[in-house]
């Protein structure tokens, strides 16, 4: 018998610290299919989101191919594929695209292999369709096109059969045979009756339920480290990751020029508060301008960073682009940095402009515009870690502002000391490179911040 | 002493722990913090250029000294759970984290009334009364979220990450805080310059302090002790340990 791909020993999953099953040992061989059943509420999902690797276990290990999960996380994540129950498909992106997001980090596959993956899951004609246009049950086939072109021995998939038309759900059953007869390992969980020959089932008995007779399930002793021939190695680089990342998230932001312009006229707006509220004698706004402009960028700033997990995370994207076996450190990186190419960018080229209209000289704009050159990253990075933190909390963005503004006050204070300092025609390349130096920490550190936060509140949904 | 540390760190270990030092932690630090209290408050001599009021000092340094050192303690705790995975260290941070919150505000509150006396205002915008403000801030992001997360092993970690992320801040703040001040600087005068005190004046205010302390241990037992019971009200120890008729662990969810 071939030695499983995936072995859970004694595992046991909770929801609010209750637990969901009994302890469950089971392992996932090559060639081998698994259906997860079970009542609703007895935890199909977690256990899949567990086995994938976003959630935590409460107790109990995961081993791939005989050693700790979290030992070979990137090369565990290269050769699982989780299809989640959101498809993970954003509705501006075409099909195309949105199929090349869902491989990013994994494969790098050519325009015309995508082309044809959609096609053999009837969307041909469509590819290049905003998927918004499409019905559900369409959009559902961009994930399963995934599927044509997964070389991952292991495939986690919770509850695919959804919103698929008779046709679909055929073809799919045929896919996943297939699948197994090739040497493939298919878990699914699915509340459409499957019954196919050499079908292992696992049923989830709850953790208070009475079992008739109790037969103590052999313990799995933990094979031995063994290379599995389907195993994949990671081809993609990080840098081709970050860079997947940053392209998807420019073409979606430019399909919405509205959001990418509500945090700049938030900007322009509150700025244009100030003169109205505190008097229009340009004396008195040269001094206090620097503060104005700097407290609406870093208001601005807060605004739109909140967005920046948010809708991933309600489409279930968020999921896939954190399973890439890529260090989520860099892609959380190219993530902010697109961010901030959008939305800090742009204040500061709005900045100068606005820094007129208050009156301030020219020296006075210049170490505004670097200052929030400098600035403005940090704000994005330290937001980041404050919106991965509120991701699917009730009350988010407030809930961010408040955690957030207190870590802002260096940059703020270094940011306004700066200008003033520079409008009293005092030299400042010193707070400058101080400034630069807080950047230089936030890129480092931020980011595993970030990271860690994303993965604490994704195991927590 | 790994062993001990280990035992500590679990639930019914700290229990046992905490059923036994808990009281003497109380009583030491309240006999200390009034030692403190009456020797400052009553026989220390008054300051040379404050007079009597600079006696307020007495309730001001400790709060301030422990409203610091619990935010630095919940970071090490948060450090504690994300690392090295010690249960305990998810429920510190929420049972020690609203008594930082008090101490902070005692420490600006008793701070406002002594500026009132000593600087004719009730607020400058000195560089330490504002970090200590921004220090509260931090004390409420920490507990706002703490309250958002459903599921409390998410908010304890997610809350971990925040005091890891802020205790890094803190010295960044405070610099720059202090930069600001300077830059800004008003026509207060403060009270860093201040000429060596007598033995007589900072006696009572170690005692103070050390009192404060010691409270603060016996209360964070308790409150860590309470978290305990709550969470694992379901097992048969804390049934039993509560006196309560051992149950099976089912019907023992609706026992506490």
């Amino acid at each position: 018998m071939t030695e499983p791909l995936l072995q859970t020993v004694d595992l046991s999953c909770e929801r609010q610290g209750r637990p969901l099953f009994r302890p469950l040992s089971l392992g996932i061989r090559p060639g081998s299919m698994t259906r997860i059943e079970g009542l609703n509420g007895a935890g199909k999902t977690t256990l899949l989101r567990t086995l994938a690797g976003l959630d935590e276990p409460a107790a109990g290990t995961v081993l791939w191919s005989g050693r700790p999960r979290l030992a070979n996380d990137e090369a565990t994540r290269r050769n699982v594929l989780y299809l989640g129950h959101q498809p993970g498909i954003k509705p501006l992106l075409t099909p195309l695209e949105n199929l090349r997001a869902l491989m990013a980090g994994r494969q790098t596959v050519p325009d015309a292999a995508l082309m044809q993956a959609l096609a053999g899951t009837g969307l041909a004609g469509l590819e290049r369709m905003p998927a918004r246009l499409l019905s559900e049950g369409q959009q559902r086939r961009i994930a399963l096109a995934r599927l044509l072109l997964a070389d991952e021995p292991l495939w986690l998939l919770d509850e695919v059969f959804t919103a698929l038309d008779a046709d679909g759900v055929s073809a799919l059953e045929r896919l996943l045979q297939d699948r197994a007869a090739e040497g493939g390992a298919v878990v699914v969980t699915s509340h459409h009756g499957l019954d196919w020959p050499g079908l292992n089932r696992v049923r989830l008995a709850g953790a208070a339920e009475r079992l008739p007779e109790r037969k103590p399930a052999p313990e799995p002793t933990p094979a031995p480290p063994v290379a599995v021939n389907l195993r994949r190695p990671n081809t993609v680089g990080p840098l081709m990751a970050m860079a997947d990342t940053c392209r998807r998230d420019l073409c979606l932001a430019l399909r919405q020029p509205a959001d990418l312009l509500t945090p700049l006229l938030f900007f322009v707006m509150v700025v244009t508060l100030f003169p109205l509220a505190i008097g229009p004698e340009l004396s008195f706004l040269r001094d206090v301008g620097p503060g104005i402009l700097w407290v609406s960028a870093l208001l601005s700033v807060l605004l739109s960073v909140d967005h920046l997990f948010r809708h991933d995370a309600a489409d279930g994207s968020l999921e896939q682009w954190v399973l890439q076996p890529q260090p989520l450190y860099l892609l959380v990186l190219a993530r902010v940095l697109g961010h901030w190419v959008l939305g800090g960018l742009p204040l500061v080229l709005l900045a100068p402009l606005l820094g007129t209209l208050l009156g301030l000289s020219g020296q006075a704009l210049g170490a505004l515009c670097l200052t929030l050159l400098l600035g403005t990253p940090i704000l994005s990075l330290i937001g980041a870690i404050g919106a991965a933190l509120t991701l699917g909390l009730r009350g988010g963005g407030l809930l961010l502002a408040l955690l957030v503004m207190p870590l802002y006050v260096p940059v703020l204070i270094f940011g306004t000391g700066t200008v003033l300092a520079a409008q009293a025609g005092v030299p400042v390349t010193g707070q400058l490179a101080l400034m630069g130096a807080g950047l230089v920490m936030a890129v480092t550190l931020a980011p595993f911040a970030c990271a860690a936060a994303l993965r604490i509140t994704l195991s927590g949904r | 002493m790994w062993s001990t540390l280990h035992r500590l760190g679990s639930p019914q270990g700290f229990s046992r722990f905490a059923d036994r030092w808990t009281p003497w932690l109380l009583l030491s630090g309240t006999a200390l913090l009034l030692a403190g209290l009456v020797w400052g408050l009553a026989f220390a001599p008054p300051d040379g250029r404050q007079g009597e009021s600079y006696r307020i000092l007495f309730v001001h340094v400790p709060s301030a000294f422990l409203a610091e050192s619990i935010y630095v303690m919940m970071a090490i705790s948060g450090l504690a759970l994300l690392v090295w995975r010690v249960k305990l260290a998810a429920l510190f941070t929420r049972a020690v984290a609203p008594v930082g919150l008090a101490m902070t505000f005692l420490a600006l509150l008793t701070g406002a009334i002594w500026g009132r006396p000593t600087w004719g205002t009730w607020w400058v915008w000195d560089a330490r009364i504002t970090s200590m403000l921004i220090l509260l801030f931090l004390y409420a992001g920490v507990l706002a979220l703490d309250r958002a997360f459903e599921d409390e092993r998410t908010g304890a970690r997610a809350v971990a990450v925040l005091s890891l992320v802020g205790v890094i801040n803190i010295p960044i703040i405070k610099y720059s805080v202090d930069w600001w001040y300077t830059l800004h600087q008003g026509a207060t005068f403060t009270l860093t310059q201040r000429p060596e005190m007598p033995p007589s004046m900072w006696l009572p205010l170690l005692l103070a302090v050390l009192g404060l302390y010691l409270i603060f241990g016996g209360l964070a037992c308790l409150r860590l002790q309470t978290a305990i019971f709550w969470r694992e009200r379901r097992t048969r120890w804390v049934s039993q340990r509560l006196g309560m008729a051992s149950r099976d662990p089912e019907g023992g969810r609706h026992g506490v």
